[in-house]
């Protein structure tokens, strides 16, 4: 316990000064929140604010992150080949800079990082992983951290799933994402090591093959008799829903627990549907991150905001067309800059992610009302549609046609811009003109201007299919043996 | 006899009083760690050091610390028990006062002053047992502290006077590491606060790990060890100052082994809540102090200073 007290002092002074963290102190915090489940069985709510340190008032909170910032920008300046004419072609000074320069300060394009990666490497790091995105949005970009910023997110990654109780030492935990999604992956395979509990990665395969994984009885001694975590895909869930579902699988079936799901927009059909199969009692959380800007990531709240821990990156919510701070309840890109001790290798300042979020008014009142929050995740932007009305983003379609029980999941659809609104197309089980209704009024009430609807049964008959994860196959020789007649019923 | 029988009751108080307080009030925890070989190692670095910083340490500086580190244990040892901040001041700071007014008017042998202390010292005996074995002490931990204060015991008692001089430093000094009872003629017969803790921790984490009757055995191995010591000291078969780990200690530790031998794994705090839930789960909700370590673990018959 005392040792577990002198690790959190220590964390909280790096996390303060922005200094590194050293390994024993992390590693002793996991011990001890191992011990702490393994003897109290939870760790008290107010766990997490030992990771985070103190709430901060608004004020205190920009003066730490302006001061982080400067460093960051600093270590960026002198050491990485971009920023360093990035500063010098401005003739600004990063050690001197304040909010009102940091907001007229470029941002830094995916493009640019793509291009050219290693242009942002520090010159005094020693990447020893240089991780690709998935691509989904175009060719993958590389992203390379050092030995001790891994070992740093698989501990936080152990210690967030420990301090949430999402991750036992009993737990069995599936996890279908790609397999090049290497960080996240490397992250989870990290924590479910230090916790002790059981990790099967199975990528993104056959989902009958999944699904059978999921209910497969495991006879090991001081575990789960089955898997009871899954890690994966919005898209990827609502396969196995579907076909879970179709195959008369009920939640006595399964043990699943928790269901961490990301990657994606989640809407509430996909979660309502998951819990018909797996049980109400399941959970279901989703976060934001990307590899990018990994460890910085958002945690979602009971109020639908995503927040931001303030020590670890700076965020804003900037307009794509005008690049100014969205005012509360206008939608925006997130713009990311992580911050040191957690990013020490690939240095990003001001980084455009082009997710799209809506700025949130302040004060809040949820529980996480202490930091800095956006909306939930609306989609990427270069898959929304600008038209006459304004926008329309990827979670308002999808999120209204999952609520449709005659659109499988997950919620295939192509839209696109047209006079007077968005056109769009899908899959249903049936063209009927009473599945095309059900359809019109969900997307109505999500406000989407509908100017022409195409009903589809087959996913192949869609003109400008909308990419979803779930088709990031990874095949074998020849199909998967198992039917879902055959497994576990 | 009467004193070495007012004595035992005081150490009865204490050991029964922590055994109620497991079963209705929950301290809370730090939200992260669990006690265990590290924080019974830093125990016992304590227990070694102390003696000498009390004896070194300018008399001032030593009631400061002494001062403050009860009035932190006490709060802690009342939050659970009422809600009032009011009342927790009122009962933490009206007895630290109460300690210090009466040794400044009434001299560190007035009955009144040894009466108040003794409260002081049942309740930081109540409060740390507790801290510790709600802190998921394993009995295993404990057996290895009970062994090794036993042995530190015989050493710095039994072939150095390192304990007898720290005690003849702090008994003119307010809160008087021990629980005593006034023999007359400015005389007073008593038992360390270290002896005390340990007799109360032994059947709260001897029942948090393997069950009641192991609780409840280890009580009565306390009162029982600490009743012996008090009837042969009563014989003057002992020399003045006589650790009671010294017997209490070694029978701690074969206790232990037994039940681990006939139960196997030990309990967790999760799995004896689960088997033995308390009446009123409600009760509780605290902070956490880092209580005082053993100050001195004695049974101790002398002159006051």
């Amino acid at each position: 316990m005392i040792a577990a007290a002198l690790a959190q002092l220590r964390l909280a002074a790096s996390l303060v000064y922005g200094r590194p963290i050293p390994a024993w102190a992390l590693d002793r915090l996991v011990v001890a929140a191992r011990d702490t489940v393994h003897e109290f069985g939870q760790i008290a709510p107010d766990g997490g604010q030992s990771l985070s340190g103190p709430s901060l008032d608004k004020g205190t909170r920009r003066e730490m992150q302006l001061r982080r910032f400067r460093h960051q920008a600093k270590r960026a300046a002198t050491g990485t080949a971009f920023y360093a004419t990035w500063f010098s072609d401005r003739a600004l000074d990063p050690a001197t800079l304040t909010f009102d320069d940091i907001a007229r300060l470029p941002l830094t394009k995916k493009g640019a990082l793509r291009d050219n990666p290693d242009a942002f490497v520090h010159r005094d790091a020693r990447p020893i992983h240089r991780s690709t995105t998935t691509g989904t949005t175009g060719r993958p970009t590389q992203v390379s951290f050092s030995a001790r910023e891994l070992h740093a997110i698989t501990r936080f990654s152990a210690l967030g799933n420990l301090i949430g109780d999402q991750i036992r030492p009993e737990d069995i935990v599936l996890n279908a994402m790609s397999s090049r999604a290497s960080l996240g992956n490397l992250s989870l395979a990290g924590a479910c090591a230090q916790i002790g509990a059981l990790l099967q990665p199975v990528g993104l395969i056959d989902p009958r093959q999944t699904l059978a994984l999921i209910v497969q009885p495991v006879r090991m001694p001081g575990r789960v008799p089955k898997v009871s975590v899954l890690s994966t895909y919005a898209s990827y869930l609502g396969v196995l829903v579907e076909l879970g579902l179709a195959a008369g699988y009920r939640p006595g079936d399964f043990a699943l627990r928790w269901i961490s799901v990301g990657g994606e927009v989640v809407t509430d059909g996909l979660v309502r549907r998951a819990r018909r199969l797996f049980g109400e009692g399941v959970r279901i959380d989703t976060g934001y991150a990307m590899t990018e800007t990994y460890p910085f990531a958002g945690m979602p709240c009971e109020q639908g905001h995503l927040h931001f821990e303030p020590s670890h990156g700076l965020v804003e919510v900037l307009d794509s067309e005008t690049g100014t701070a969205c005012q509360p309840g206008r939608a925006g890109t997130l713009v990311v800059t992580p911050f040191s001790p957690f990013r020490e290798t690939t240095l990003l300042l001001r980084y455009d992610t082009q997710d799209v979020v809506r700025a949130v008014a302040e004060p809040l009142n949820c529980r996480h009302r202490h930091l800095p929050a956006t909306g939930n995740l609306l989609g990427k932007l270069n898959l929304s549609v600008r038209h006459g009305h304004g926008w329309t983003y990827p979670a308002d379609v999808i999120g209204a046609l999952e609520e449709v029980e005659a659109v499988p999941l997950p919620g295939r659809c192509g839209f696109w811009a047209e006079p007077g609104g968005v056109a769009l197309e899908v899959v249903v089980r049936k063209d009927t003109p009473e599945t095309r209704l059900m359809v019109e009024q969900a997307l109505e009430r999500h406000g989407v201007p509908l100017v022409g609807l195409r009903l589809v049964t087959d996913p192949d008959e869609l003109r400008q299919p909308f990419p979803l994860r779930c088709d990031l196959h990874e095949l074998g020789f020849r199909q998967s043996e198992p039917t879902l007649g055959e497994v576990g019923r | 006899m009467v004193a070495n029988g007012a004595v035992w009751l005081l150490a009865a108080a204490a050991v029964m009083s922590a055994w109620l307080y497991f079963r209705i009030w929950t301290l809370t925890r730090p939200p992260l760690g669990t006690v265990n070989l590290g924080d019974v190692s830093l125990t016992l670095a304590c227990i070694v050091m102390l003696p000498f910083l009390y004896i070194w340490l300018p008399g001032w500086l030593v009631g400061t610390l002494l001062a403050i580190t009860t009035l932190s244990v006490l709060w802690f040892v009342v939050e659970p028990v009422t809600s009032a901040p009011l009342a927790r001041w009122s009962v933490a700071g009206g007895l630290v006062a109460a300690d210090l007014l009466l040794i400044r008017l009434d001299g560190s042998t007035s009955t009144l002053f040894l009466l108040v202390n003794d409260a002081v010292m049942l309740t930081i005996a109540v409060g740390v047992s507790n801290l510790w074995a709600q802190g998921g002490l394993r009995a295993r931990d404990m057996a290895i502290l009970a062994g090794a204060i036993a042995l530190y015991d015989l050493v710095a008692t039994g072939f150095l006077p390192i304990t007898t001089a720290m005690i003849e430093r702090l008994s003119g000094m307010p809160f008087l590491p021990m629980a005593v009872w006034p023999t007359g003629s400015g005389h007073w017969t008593g038992i360390g606060l270290g002896d005390l803790l340990m007799a109360a921790v032994g059947p709260l984490v001897m029942r948090k790990a393997f069950g009641r009757t192991a609780g409840l055995v280890a009580m009565a191995i306390a009162l029982g060890a600490i009743a012996g010591v008090l009837v042969v000291a009563r014989w003057d078969a002992l020399p003045e100052t006589f650790p009671t780990m010294i017997v209490l200690g070694p029978i701690m530790v074969v206790h232990y082994i037994l039940w681990s031998r006939r139960s196997g794994a030990e309990r967790t705090y999760a799995r004896y809540l689960a088997e033995e839930p308390r009446a009123h789960p409600s009760l509780g909700g605290v902070g956490w102090g880092n209580g005082p370590r053993v100050l001195a673990n004695r049974a101790h018959k002398r002159p006051a200073a």
